[in-house]
């Protein structure tokens, strides 16, 4: 068995305390709760442990309820400030009294981990059960410290109440239990917090111990770090419990004293028993469990017998290469294979790229489409295994750029699969590893601003519609640092007593786990088994499970996970692969795509990209005209390039005016000239920026590693200020400007929390110019692909369709006789698909394609009997004119489908007379306008016409100007337009700007709406169907916008029209 | 109007009503009365017995009935209460006093319980039955500054402290006022009293709170 990578020693970055003075007193903290025993423990794992170094502990524990989901965290926090920390949890028992465990060495922590899974297994999401029998089969080698409170009475009276002996007889029998089991492991936590009278209470435990020979060891029941966290404590409690903290009552602890404290203070409380003081060290002693000591075991299964993974692997890559250039190898990637190869066996690495290759090859088997992207994916033996398409010849990427040797980080590699299929690789893996060996990671779902102010608005007793209407101030997701202003604006004065305290509450909140939740679709597979690694509980989803950590902790302790994600492109690109085999003869693979298509690039460069992956959003499209990709790597950084990241750390516009030629393009050194050359000296991924520090602030890459962790997940704002001394002073000594390092810094920050590397823009923009190659070329079928793939990207079908009409595409609308579930190609014309109607299914679409089979419809009635579809059915179809090739308009049609009804057309006995003679009625047809308001009300789209070119004449009269015109006025101009909203868009990134997409008769209109219009016009801007927009005509080259002033609705004049708008938040 | 038992005699009632009309202005002619049922519950029924015993000293229940609706309705529903225990760290918080005649408040239509609700709290066992209504302050001498008090003056009497408990530490009410963080002590004084103190944490300043029977 290989060894996985060993992280190395993490350089220490927070300069640790001078800790416990020689000969002083000795005291571990062995009962301590994080915020990861949800709504009880008040403070995160990195306050704990830095605390604890502070007051110089000899160890600390992290025991939090039921869980081991915060113990890697804290882990991480500790190792970093040399505390000894101690792995154990706080375990409920139904008919026992609560014990804290150790553990002490890797067999008793896999026990540990087990005795949790089954707890949790066996109980509904978030809850835990277990008996002491239960507990029994999982306790060789753990330490139980028995926390002495009767089973079955309230833990205040025991507590406070000096119980006569004859009280504390069920808690001797339990006690007596547990001794049983754990023999000299067991003991009894004496925990002091300034009761009534703790010396009292001491005496009685010291007498306890005594009776029962269970020995006593002092805790502190530990819920936060410091005394200041009081009143969050108390809000948590009522949180958790569902009231005020003006009515939680005795359910609040009643003082301040659960915050970790010195071992000179724990000594002076516990004098009279100081033996209880000197076990803690004991303890200490005997939990040697570290969870360095978790070595992450490759599942075995994946080379045939005979041969080792390695050679497997080599195997695999050199048959594969041979498949991927018929012509010979070119030599270019001989060599890179050959690195690569070497540098896998060096890192060991094999297993995971077998078991990345295995997952891909079922794919292909149940020919799912899927593409690996990540830091390992782009290598030349992903390329020759078939995980990815991007070509190892055409580009120049390095693999060593991504995988080194120095970092020790695990090896990336996500695969994205068809959404509609993903879930089939799901099962395989469960299948495959069982769920004793692979499960889901976890994702823990935090307090962002907005579920904060809910929270403790509601544990203050703020009246509700107050706290709700600033939850709903707090828009987007980020930490907001308006708060105050918010406070204000929903009429909660942020210096009134309550305001004051919401604000400071809401603000140490922010960030505190929740719950655990599902990851997207991070997989972990193990040798042995994976809940002796990590406590698994039940998921929200059936059949599903779920391990306790979150990708980051997954990431500290090298474990391998593979992300099994889903991608809506994929699948359509897969059903426009098929479509042009059929209809054109043509085999396409994502690897096949002639690359480098003048034509295609220039149908990006003019922003023409609507269906197009990922560069169909409105920032997108207004950013290719400036752009003006060229190669594939123009692609990668047109990826990269709209993100959080380089917008947030002022990157883009630096970039295109180097590219422009506007502004001359310097580097520092030669040192940064190497990282940035490839972006014209402005850091536009994630990898740039980290090696940057490393470059220009002299971080090792370990500590750069770190950096970008501290900026992403667990973003604590102490640790980052360290960071960022750390990263000014070292650019400094390399004699750089401190402008040029504020920079850097900023970029960091960015990139931290919304860094996309370079290794996942490459994946992408192959997809982005195999999709834009297939709109070019084949729209009819790219187009059908698309609808056939709903709901996915970012337009409607509707604009999908008018979008391929513009490119010549025919499209014939729904029809009984012509038209299946999907969307086809006939004659090359496009034929809407039956599931282009709303409300009908697809076994109604079956029901009739297999009665069509008979031949086509020759009537209504011919209809109803050899489908036999409810009224119901027939109605929606007859609602969404589906009869026209019978020669029945929509209402003719809905007046049959009414009439029918009337009918008994269940009866057997009558199926084979004729007909009734109902008389046939002469209806008048609908106007047109109706009928596209019906169109719209029923596909959501029309074949014939747009409503707004009945309204042409009256909005001619209100100075409404064409979207065909506007190229027509000059920028600055200010003007009117109007159209039915097509698309809303709210990035996180775009400082409260909103971008809304109109729609006429004669093409879309792009508006921008600020912040401050938005607000006020918030009613009509969010809900509209249709608007008319008063604003300022802006030209960016070829792109076209709006800054609006002024929104008026429009939805009066198109009456009867629903809200087609995909609103993107 | 309020009852403290469910009552359906006619006579009683009208009694009430009587009551209340005489202690009411009417500033115009009264043309009709309308009467609406805002609270039930159950009636209680007892059996007669054929030779009642006269309790000496304890009304029966309906008769005491009367007498606290007649009260409260004459004198105001807030001059006949009964205490109140809540759950509250905060040890002059844990009792407040209700009126009586609110005690039958089912809502119409509800089936209610069985007699007047228990309050939430109870007496714990550790704290004087008797609290001063405002803490009294107190010269008090301690031996070390944090330490627990070894005397103190109580009007013109110096009182020596042979024995003390505690420190009972209480930090809570943070959402109502500033926080409130007082150290709590029983003490027994030479003279075989016991006191309970407390210093408040912020100040420094010591407190008598209450004494024990």
């Amino acid at each position: 068995m290989p060894d996985p990578p060993v992280s190395s020693k993490r350089p220490r970055l927070i300069d640790s305390p001078p800790g416990r003075l020689r000969g002083g007193p000795g005291y571990a903290e062995l009962h301590c709760k994080t915020n990861f025993s949800f709504l009880e423990g008040a403070s995160h794992a990195d306050e704990l442990a830095l605390r604890g170094a502070e007051l110089g502990l000899a160890a600390l524990a992290v025991t939090d309820r039921n869980t081991l989901a915060g113990v890697v965290r804290a882990h991480a926090a500790a190792k970093q400030l040399e505390l000894k920390l101690l792995v154990g949890a706080e375990i409920d028992l139904l008919d026992a009294p609560s014990v804290v465990l150790w553990a002490t060495d890797r067999a008793s922590y896999g026990r540990l981990t087990r005795l949790i899974t089954c707890g949790r297994r066996q109980a509904p999401k978030g809850e835990f059960h277990l008996t002491f029998d239960e507990l029994a089969g999982y306790s060789a080698g753990l330490l139980a410290g028995v926390l002495p409170r009767n089973p079955s009475a309230d833990k205040k009276q025991t507590e406070s109440m000096q119980a006569p002996d004859d009280l504390e007889a069920p808690l001797l029998a339990s006690l007596g239990r547990y001794r049983e089991l754990f023999a000299d492991r067991c003991y009894i936590l004496a925990e002091l917090s300034k009761g009534p009278d703790d010396q009292s209470t001491l005496a009685r435990l010291v007498h306890l111990s005594k009776r029962s020979r269970v020995p006593l060891v002092a805790a502190g029941d530990v819920h936060y770090h410091a005394r200041s966290r009081l009143a969050l404590q108390d809000v948590l409690t009522a949180i958790r419990l569902g009231t005020t903290v003006a009515e939680a009552g005795e359910t609040l602890f009643p003082n301040a004293e659960r915050y970790l404290k010195s071992p000179e203070e724990m000594i002076e409380r516990f004098a009279a028993a100081p033996e209880a003081i000197a076990r803690t060290l004991e303890i200490a002693g005997r939990a040697n469990f570290s969870l360095d000591e978790l070595r992450y075991e490759y599942p075995e299964e994946l080379a045939p017998a005979g041969e080792t993974a390695i050679t497997y692997l080599t195997r695999l890559t050199w048959q594969g290469a041979r498949k991927r250039y018929p012509q010979g190898i070119p030599d270019k990637v001989r060599g890179l294979v050959e690195h690569e190869l070497t540098l896998i066996a060096e890192l060991h690495y094999e297993a995971y790229f077998l078991t990345v290759f295995d997952l891909v090859r079922f794919a292909k088997r149940r020919k799912i489409l899927c593409h690996g992207r990540g830091s390992a994916a782009n290598s030349a033996v992903c390329y020759c295994l078939g995980v990815t398409a991007v070509d190892p010849d055409r580009l120049d990427l390095l693999f060593e750029r991504f995988v080194s040797r120095e970092r020790n980080e695990a090896p990336d590699i996500d695969i994205d699969f068809e959404h509609e299929r993903r879930e089939e690789v799901l099962q395989y893996l469960y299948d495959k590893y069982g769920r004793e060996r692979a499960g889901m990671t976890a994702e823990v779902i935090t307090y962002r601003s907005r579920s904060a102010v809910r929270d403790v608005g509601k544990a203050l007793g703020l009246s509700l519609d107050r706290v709700d209407a600033l939850a709903k101030s707090l828009e987007g997701h980020h930490h907001d640092n308006s708060l105050a202003t918010r406070c204000r604006e929903t009429g909660i004065d942020p210096d009134s007593f309550l305001g004051g305290r919401l604000v400071g509450l809401v603000r140490e909140l922010v960030g505190f786990p929740r719950h655990l939740g599902q990851h997207v679709g991070g997989m972990v597979m193990t040798q042995g088994p994976l809940c002796e690694l990590v406590p698994i509980e039940n998921a929200a989803m059936q059949d599903r499970t779920v391990i306790e950590w979150d990708k980051d902790d997954l990431d500290e302790l090298g474990i391998l996970k593979v992300d099994c994600l889903s991608l809506g492109m994929l699948t359509a690109i897969r059903k426009c692969f098929g479509l042009v085999r059929e209809h054109a003869g043509r085999d396409l693979t994502l690897a096949t795509i002639p690359e480098g298509d003048a034509e295609v690039y220039d149908m990006m460069g003019r922003a023409d990209t609507m269906g197009v992956f990922q560069i169909e959003s409105r920032a997108q499209m207004s950013m290719l005209p400036r752009l003006r990709p060229r190669t594939f790597y123009d692609l990668v950084i047109e990826v990269a390039l709209v993100r959080p990241g380089p917008i947030q750390g002022n990157m883009v516009h630096p970039y295109l005016r180097r590219r422009a030629g506007e502004e001359p393009v310097t580097y520092p050194n030669d040192e940064i000239r190497e990282v940035l050359v490839r972006t014209l000296g402005v850091p536009l991924f994630q990898e740039q920026a980290m090696r940057l520090a490393v470059v220009a602030a002299g971080f090792t890459p370990g500590e750069a590693d770190q950096l970008r962790r501290a900026m992403g997940a667990w973003r604590r704002p102490g640790v980052i200020e360290q960071f960022r001394k750390k990263l000014l002073d070292g650019m400094q000594a390399k004699g750089l400007s401190e402008e040029f390092a504020e920079g850097v810094f900023r970029q960091i920050s960015g990139f931290g929390e919304y860094g996309f590397p370079e290794s996942h823009a490459a994946s992408f923009a192959l997809l982005v110019y195999v999709s834009a190659w297939l709109k070019h070329y084949y729209p009819a079928a790219f187009a059908t692909a698309l609808l056939n793939s709903q709901p996915m990207g970012f337009y409607a079908p509707a604009q999908l369709v008018r979008n391929a009409r513009e490119h010549g595409v025919v499209v014939h609308g729904v029809d009984v006789n012509a038209s299946r579930w999907d969307c086809t190609l006939q004659q090359g014309a496009l034929r809407l698909g039956l599931r282009m109607i709303s409300g009908l299914s697809e076994a109604h679409a079956q029901a009739i394609e297999r009665a069509r089979r008979a031949g086509p419809f020759r009537g209504w009635e011919d209809f109803v009997r050899r489908t036999r579809l409810s009224r119901a059915v027939a109605a929606r179809l007859a609602g969404a004119d589906a009869f026209s090739s019978l020669g029945l308009d929509r209402r003719s049609a809905l007046w049959q489908a009414l009439a029918e009804e009337k009918q008994a057309r269940q009866l057997p006995l009558f199926e084979q007379l004729a007909p009734d003679d109902e008389p046939s009625v002469a209806l008048p047809a609908l106007g047109i306008q109706e009928e596209v308001v019906a169109d719209y009300r029923t596909a959501g789209l029309s074949l014939r016409a747009h409503p707004m070119q009945f309204e042409r004449a009256r909005l001619n009269e209100l100075g409404i100007v064409p979207a065909d015109r506007l190229p027509d006025y000059p920028a600055d101009r200010s003007i009117r337009v109007a159209g039915v909203v097509l698309v809303r868009q709210r990035p996180s990134t775009a400082k409260g700007i909103t971008f809304i997409t109109l729609e006429d008769e004669t093409g879309t209109v792009n508006l921008i709406i600020r912040q401050d219009v938005w607000q006020r016009f918030y009613r009509v801007a969010r809900t509209a169907a249709g608007l008319i927009a008063h604003g300022r005509l802006q030209r960016h080259a070829e792109v076209i916008h709006v800054l609006v002033s002024k929104l008026e609705d429009l939805s009066e004049s198109l009456r009867g029209l629903e809200s087609q708008s995909r609103d993107f938040h | 109007m309020g009852l403290f038992r469910p009552s359906a005699s006619e006579k009683h009632l009208g009694e009430l009503v009587r009551l209340k009309l005489e202690s009411f202005r009417f500033s115009e002619p009264v043309s009709a009365i309308r009467l609406t049922v805002l609270a039930t519950d159950r009636l209680e029924f007892r059996q007669q017995q054929i030779f009642q015993r006269e309790e000496h000293g304890r009304e029966s229940p309906r008769e005491l009935a009367t007498l606290m609706d007649r009260l409260s309705n004459r004198l105001g529903a807030h001059a006949v209460v009964r205490p109140w225990l809540l759950t509250n760290a905060q040890p002059e918080l844990t009792c407040h006093y209700k009126p009586l005649a609110s005690l039958a408040t089912r809502r119409v239509g509800k089936r209610g319980g069985r007699g007047p609700a228990k309050s939430p709290g109870k007496i714990p066992g550790d704290r004087p039955l008797h609290l001063e209504p405002r803490p009294l302050l107190l010269s008090v001498m301690s031996v070390a500054p944090e330490g627990p008090p070894v005397q103190f003056r109580l009007g013109e009497s110096q009182e020596r402290i042979v024995r003390a408990w505690g420190p009972e530490r209480i930090e809570t009410g943070w959402w109502r006022t500033r926080i409130v963080r007082r150290d709590y002590y029983q003490v027994e004084t030479a003279r075989g009293q016991r006191f309970w103190l407390f210093r408040q944490l912020n100040t420094g300043q010591w407190f008598l709170h209450g004494e024990f029977a």
